[in-house]
C-alpha cells in the first residue's frame, strides 16, 4: 500500500503524505444529507437515532450529518421515503460553493448519481430550474428515481454529451461542473481505486475536463458563476485544467470561503511544471482532514 | 410525446378528484402541472415559464411524476404524489402495523389493517405512524400492493 502512495501522490509534501496513510487507518467517516425538502433534520437524526444510528453534525452543512453504523442506510424506511441521500461529506462543497438560489437558472453538466443535482434543488426551495445532464444513458435512469425519491420539481434531464452541450444555446445563471475523473480521492472509501490509475487514462480525462470547461464557459452567463470540482487529488486534473482555462478565457478565480472548513490551497508545482499563482485560491480537502473523501473545488467567473 | 400544460381551471378538476376520493384540500396553487398521456406531472413555475425554450432541446424528462389517470375519474399516485397529500387526507386511507410493513416493503399484499373509509376498489393510502409509505388498491379481504418492482426492497 505505501508503494501505491508513494506511486500515486508522489507530488504532495512527505508531511501531507503521511497523514493520508494514517487517514487509511483511521476508517471512513461515511455521510447523509437530510432531504429538507420532505423532513426537518432534526426529526431524521431522531428517528435514526432511535434505530441505532449514531449522528454527528456536518459542521459545514446544516443537515448534513456524519453516521456511525454497521448497519446498511439503504435498507432503512427513511432512505425508501426519500428522507435522506447518502453522500460523501466533502462532495456537499461543491454546490455549497456555488451557492444556487430560488429562482435562477442552474446547470449541472454531470450529474447522476444526483447527490448535488438534490442538494442544489434543496437549496433552491425546489424552485428556478435546474438542468440535470447526464452523458451516460444507464446512470441516467439512477438519477431520475433519485430525483423522483427525493421530490424534485425544478429538474429537468437531458442526455447530452457534456463537450456540446453549448450547442443547445442555452445560458445559465450557476454552472456545475463535478468533472469525470480518475476519483484518485476516494480511496480512503475504495482503496482499490489506486490499482487502476494509469497514465493513459488520466491524460484522455484531462483532455475531456478542458473540452467540458471549455464548453461550459460558453453558457455561462456575463455575470454567471461556473464551479469546477473532482473527488481527484491529481493535479492534472485540478490545477493544470484551472491553469488552462485562466490563460485561455477571460475568466478569473474566485476565493472561496465555507464556514466550518479550512481548505488547503491548490498546488502551484506539478513535475517541473509550475501554475499562476492565482491557483492557489482552488480549494483542497484530503481524507485526513474529516475523514471524508479527497476532493478538489474551484470557483471562477468573467 | 405530447406535454400539455394545465390551466387553472384544469389543476381544479384534478384537485375536485382528490378531494372525492381522499377528502383532502390539498392545492396545486404553487406549482405548474402538466399531462403526458395519462400521466400527471408536478414541475416549478419557472420551468413552465420557459418551456418553449426547452421544449426545443433534446430532453430526457422533467418534473415529478404525481400519479397516473385512471377510468372513472379516479388517480393512482405515485408514492411521492401520496406523501403530497397524506397530511390532509381524511379518506381512503389504511395504517399498516409493523409487520404488514415490512410485508409491504418487501412486495407482498397486506392482510388486516386499521382502515379509514375504505372502500372497495379504491387506491388507498398506506400509513405507517405519521409516514406515507405507499398507495394500495382496496380487494375484499386484502390490500393489493402496487408499489412498482423497482422500488421493493429486498431486505427489511
Amino acid at each position: 500500500m505505501k508503494e501505491l502512495f508513494r506511486k500515486n501522490f508522489f507530488y504532495l509534501e512527505n508531511s501531507i503524505l503521511l497523514k493520508i496513510g494514517e487517514s487509511l487507518k483511521k476508517g471512513y467517516q461515511r455521510a447523509i444529507r437530510a432531504n429538507t425538502i420532505k423532513i426537518e433534520s432534526s426529526k431524521l437524526k431522531e428517528r435514526l437515532e432511535k434505530k441505532g444510528f449514531l449522528l454527528k453534525e456536518v459542521p459545514w452543512f446544516q443537515d448534513a450529518f456524519f453516521v456511525k453504523t454497521n448497519k446498511s442506510l439503504g435498507k432503512t424506511l427513511e432512505h425508501f421515503l426519500g428522507y435522506f441521500f447518502v453522500q460523501d461529506a466533502s462532495s456537499l462543497l461543491p454546490p455549497l460553493v456555488l451557492d444556487p438560489k430560488p429562482g435562477e437558472m442552474v446547470l449541472d453538466l454531470c450529474a447522476a448519481p444526483g447527490a448535488k443535482t438534490t442538494q442544489m434543488a434543496q437549496m433552491m426551495k425546489n424552485q428556478g430550474v435546474i438542468f440535470a445532464n447526464e452523458p451516460k444513458k444507464k446512470r441516467l435512469a439512477v438519477l431520475k428515481g433519485n430525483l423522483q425519491r427525493c421530490t424534485i420539481l425544478n429538474a429537468i434531464l437531458t442526455n447530452l454529451d457534456g463537450r456540446l452541450f453549448s450547442k443547445t444555446g442555452l445560458k445559465f445563471d450557476k454552472i456545475l461542473i463535478d468533472a469525470p475523473c480518475s476519483g484518485s480521492g476516494t480511496f480512503i472509501s475504495n482503496p482499490s481505486i489506486l490499482l487502476g490509475l494509469k497514465e493513459g487514462l488520466i491524460k484522455k480525462l484531462v483532455h475531456l475536463q478542458k473540452t467540458i470547461l471549455a464548453s461550459a464557459f460558453s453558457c455561462l452567463k456575463k455575470e454567471g458563476t461556473l464551479v469546477y470540482s473532482t473527488c481527484s487529488l491529481d493535479p492534472r486534473e485540478n490545477e493544470e485544467v484551472i491553469d488552462w482555462a485562466i490563460k485561455n478565457f477571460s475568466v478569473k478565480i474566485q476565493e472561496i470561503k465555507v464556514k466550518g472548513i479550512d481548505f488547503h490551497p491548490g498546488i502551484l508545482e506539478y513535475n517541473g511544471k509550475t501554475f499562476s499563482p492565482e491557483i492557489r485560491k482552488c480549494a483542497r480537502i484530503y481524507p485526513f482532514d474529516y475523514q471524508t473523501e479527497g476532493f478538489f473545488v474551484c470557483k471562477l467567473s468573467f | 410525446m405530447q406535454i400539455k400544460f394545465l390551466k387553472k381551471e384544469e389543476k381544479l378538476k384534478i384537485e375536485e378528484i382528490l378531494k372525492k376520493e381522499y377528502e383532502t384540500d390539498f392545492s396545486f396553487q404553487e406549482f405548474s402541472l402538466f399531462l403526458k398521456e395519462n400521466k400527471i406531472f408536478l414541475c416549478s413555475k419557472e420551468i413552465e415559464e420557459k418551456k418553449e425554450i426547452f421544449l426545443k432541446i433534446n430532453f430526457f424528462s422533467f418534473g415529478l411524476f404525481f400519479g397516473e389517470l385512471k377510468k372513472n375519474d379516479r388517480i393512482l399516485l405515485s408514492l411521492e404524489g401520496g406523501q403530497m397529500i397524506a397530511l390532509s387526507a381524511r379518506k381512503n386511507i389504511a395504517f399498516l402495523d409493523e409487520k404488514s410493513l415490512r410485508n409491504f416493503l418487501l412486495g407482498f399484499n397486506i392482510l388486516g389493517t386499521k382502515e379509514i373509509n375504505c372502500k372497495e376498489e379504491a387506491f388507498v393510502l398506506l400509513k405507517y405512524r405519521d409516514d406515507l409509505v405507499g398507495i394500495g388498491k382496496k380487494k375484499k379481504n386484502y390490500i393489493e400492493n402496487l408499489t412498482v418492482k423497482t422500488r421493493r426492497l429486498s431486505q427489511f
